[in-house]
């Protein structure tokens, strides 16, 4: 059988599917015309698993045995779904290895396993309309995705056997959809909002090579915001009309909820539609016009709301609306002619509405993945090339607690960043490493993404070790850490475990966080490193005082004494500023003594150590 | 530089674009020359970016989809090796810092010193900021950060200039080399200094 390449669009509600055709590039529908697989799961009593639309009709019968928003739940540990939790009626446990599992009817299954089955249930629609086998993807996640939710992508991607040949960014997919690669160069906005969340990005466009420059956006706003709103609406009126609590009745609350959607829609291409519920014994006939202005008073707030994820996006960016060439909608809710109005309005030009919506990102990923298939060879695809940057920092935590970054966030990736440490402890022959993600000064104030030991260094004073850590992050943004240590060659290295992960939503409380403690945090950062750096400059001059003592008079060596023990007191203190000044007296007394003495020694004494400690670990025990 | 393949000449030196095959890196290949540049700090930044694409688009990852383990390896290590280079270089303080320990200066390591009277200037420095903190002269701590931006900004400019005469200095004069190789390196130590104290000096 011939086979093909794909690009799947794995969403939050709804997933899909699209290959490049002999009439270029188009969604896979099934027998049915069906475009969708909502990315929805259902287990029943004899074993059977319902995949899409079956399965979400079962999901206010049978709550607790239909599971949706799996994406959600991607790369994390359940200190991460605090949030998402509390809107999920399915079970999700942890294993040792703080990965979380769904257990549905007594069995446990990962995000992945779980989004591995729909990933199959598309491919299977695929292969049965195109008659072709598919064996290769490329699958699209949001760019706030982090290493850990990106490798557990990949991973579902490969237990639905499929070789993933990339994950790419939806945003990206959406503007490789429209061509714009093949335009001009510019600057293009991404505004998604789509059943469940909102992701604006800017990207960045540059002879044909795509950059990701910022990305912002609310993992709570959606389109079924807009239908609570109107099922709010609605069920005021039946409580005060008909007395009828329609909270209380399941399979009524289904019904409005798919009245409401369905008005929604209308309201789309109509000025006004009509929303009426009726239960199945005729007790409760609800009816009321509802007119696209009275939509459009609802949907205020929530519109708002995305344009401030547009605005954090533009300051992130460090970018004016005006500087912005396209814009591009994605997600469902987009057809809606007021947030199409109002995304309008904030940039100042017209977006880009030919493709639909909801088909525009796996449509992207169709074309990537053709071009990357290698049977697009010689043809304008093959020239796109998409360069990604990593959402936040990386580093390491060092001695005293102060988090060195190695990596700076919104680095394009691949990258690769090495630098170098070394022992605060005499006969140290452990290091621990100990990797974080995240903007903040202190390590504790950062996000862990694992560690490991680097043993078996032979015992040396301290200082003496170099530990050169390199920090690989690939094409697909997954991290590898190296360690070194160059002296013996010893060395360990850890690929990160997809154990934890960050929603944009934290990703932002991250950033957020970084410029309102910047002042406080850079104060602690301050003084752990002036301690640091005090104690070598202590310990090098009490060295030299000792070899030229015959050459400095007593009040010399005096003054020398005074100005440690006033270093000491400073570095004690909070104070950067006064243990900097502390720290500025005592190298100025020193200068003298240093040149006292001759070049070599000179060197030796103010040697110092710009290597930063890595102060845990200690002696093997 | 040609290709050990078929010798043709490279314009790229992980990559023989007439064979298309990667080749070995050059062990110990520096930022400037792995970007076909000499090694100087005059650099035009928007010339830098076309050349990080122009080799992104060989040496991608992506373009070795399907290729050997050890192809697509090799692909990896050297675009990220790529991006490292181009995130040094475009910034004027990494540049200066990584140029002068490529050519032999000190490393901020070795060489911890400031130019001469820097630090007393500092002190006092400090002191006016402390003195405006406390005051809460917000007019004067602006005036101060001002002076100290202004300050930075000739010191960035004296660096320019002193690595022109570096680079200008034929390598057999160790002792001149060496004098400026350490002036360099005591005006980057000057500029880190003022780095801290500008931050330090914003209103809380």
């Amino acid at each position: 059988m011939a086979d093909t390449v794909v690009g799947i669009d794995l969403g939050t509600t709804l997933s899909l599917c699209a290959w490049v055709g002999p009439r270029g590039p188009e969604v896979v529908r099934d027998e049915a015309g069906r475009r969708f697989v909502p990315s929805v799961l259902s287990f029943t009593a004899d074993g059977e698993v319902l995949i899409g639309d079956e399965a979400r009709r079962r999901a206010i019968a049978e709550p607790e045995n239909t599971i949706f928003s799996i994406k959600r739940l991607m790369g994390k540990g359940l200190a991460d779904l605090e949030h998402e939790l509390r809107f999920v009626p399915y079970h999700v446990e942890e294993t040792d290895r703080k990965l979380v599992r769904v257990r549905v009817r007594d069995r446990a299954y990962t995000p992945q396993e779980l989004s591995a089955m729909i990933l199959r249930e598309v491919r299977d629609r695929a292969e049965a309309r195109l008659g072709v086998e598919v064996t290769r993807a490329v699958i699209t996640v949001p760019a706030y995705f982090d290493d850990a939710q990106r490798q557990a992508t990949r991973d579902a991607g490969r237990l639905a056997g499929l070789d993933v040949l990339r994950i790419i960014n939806e945003p990206t997919a959406a503007a490789i959809a429209y061509g714009l690669d093949r335009q001009h160069d510019g600057l293009v906005v991404v505004y998604d909002f789509g059943g469940g969340t909102l992701d604006v990005s800017i990207l960045k466009l540059r002879d044909g090579v795509f950059q990701v420059l910022s990305t912002s956006g609310d993992t709570y706003l959606g389109g079924d915001d807009i239908d609570r709103s109107i099922m709010d609406v609605a069920a005021r009126e039946i409580a005060t009309r008909h007395g009828v609590d329609v909270r209380r009745d399941p399979s009524l609350l289904q019904a409005l909820r798919d009245a409401a959607e369905a008005t929604k829609i209308e309201l789309s291409d109509a000025s006004s539609a009509e929303l009426g519920l009726r239960s199945s014994d005729g007790s409760l006939d609800y009816r009321r016009p509802i007119t696209r202005e009275e939509l459009e008073t609802l949907l205020v707030p929530l519109v708002e709301r995305s344009l401030r994820a547009c605005r954090q996006a533009l300051t992130d960016a460090k970018l004016e609306t005006t500087q912005v060439n396209d814009v591009v909608l994605v997600g469902g809710t987009t057809r809606i002619p007021y947030v199409r109005r109002r995304v309008k309005e904030f940039f100042g030009r017209d977006p880009h509405v030919d493709l639909d919506p909801e088909e525009v990102v796996a449509l992207g990923a169709a074309v990537q993945a053709h071009a990357l298939s290698g049977d697009a060879s010689g043809s304008a695809m093959q020239e796109i090339l998409l360069l990604d940057v990593t959402p936040l920092s990386l580093g390491i935590d060092t001695m005293g607690g102060a988090f060195s970054k190695l990596i700076m966030r919104n680095s394009t990736i691949p990258a690769r960043a090495t630098d170098e440490f070394t022992t605060w402890v005499d006969g140290q022959t452990n290091v621990d490493i100990h990797i974080l993600q995240g903007e903040r000064e202190l390590s504790k104030d950062n996000r862990s993404l694992g560690r490991f030991t680097l043993r078996g260094i032979p015992p040396m004073p301290a200082g003496i070790p170099r530990i050169e850590v390199t920090f690989l992050i690939d094409q697909n943004g997954i991290l590898k850490v190296q360690a070194l240590e160059k002296r013996s060659g010893r060395e360990a290295s850890v690929e990160v475990v997809p154990s934890h992960g960050l929603t944009n939503e934290e990703v932002e409380r991250m950033l957020l966080e970084s410029v309102e403690k910047a002042e406080e945090d850079m104060t602690a950062r301050r003084m752990i490193d002036l301690r640091t750096d005090g104690e070598v400059v202590i310990r090098a001059t009490e060295k030299s005082l000792a070899n030229v003592r015959a050459r400095l008079s007593p009040a010399q060596q005096a003054e020398v004494r005074d100005s440690i023990v006033a270093l000491r007191g400073a570095l004690a203190g909070s104070d950067p500023s006064a243990a900097q000044a502390a720290l500025d007296r005592l190298n100025l007394l020193t200068m003298p003594i240093a040149e006292m003495q001759m070049n070599a020694v000179a060197e030796h004494v103010l040697r110092g150590k710009k290597l930063s400690e890595i102060g845990r670990g200690g002696e093997e025990k | 530089m040609r290709c050990p393949a078929c010798g043709a000449s490279l314009d790229n030196p992980v990559f023989c674009s007439s064979c298309r095959v990667l080749l070995d890196e050059t062990p110990g290949i520096d930022h400037f020359r792995r970007l076909g540049l000499a090694p100087r700090f005059a650099l035009d930044v928007e010339d830098l970016e076309a050349r990080l694409i122009a080799h992104s688009r060989v040496l991608h990852p992506d373009r070795f989809i399907g290729r050997s383990e050890a192809e697509r390896a090799k692909s990896l290590r050297s675009s990220a090796a790529l991006n490292d280079a181009v995130v040094t270089l475009r910034d004027p303080w990494k540049r200066a810092d990584y140029l002068l320990v490529l050519l032999g200066g000190p490393t901020g390591a070795a060489e911890r010193r400031t130019p001469p009277a820097f630090v007393s200037e500092m002190l006092e420095a400090r002191e006016a900021v402390e003195e405006a903190k406390a005051s809460g002269d917000r007019a004067k701590l602006g005036e101060l950060r001002a002076s100290f931006a202004a300050r930075q900004a000739s010191l960035l400019a004296t660096i320019a200039g002193q690595f022109a005469r570096l680079e200008s200095t034929p390598r057999e004069d160790r002792a001149a080399f060496d004098a400026l190789a350490r002036e360099i390196r005591t005006t980057l130590n000057a500029t880190t200094y003022l780095a801290t104290l500008l931050r330090e000096s914003t209103e809380s």
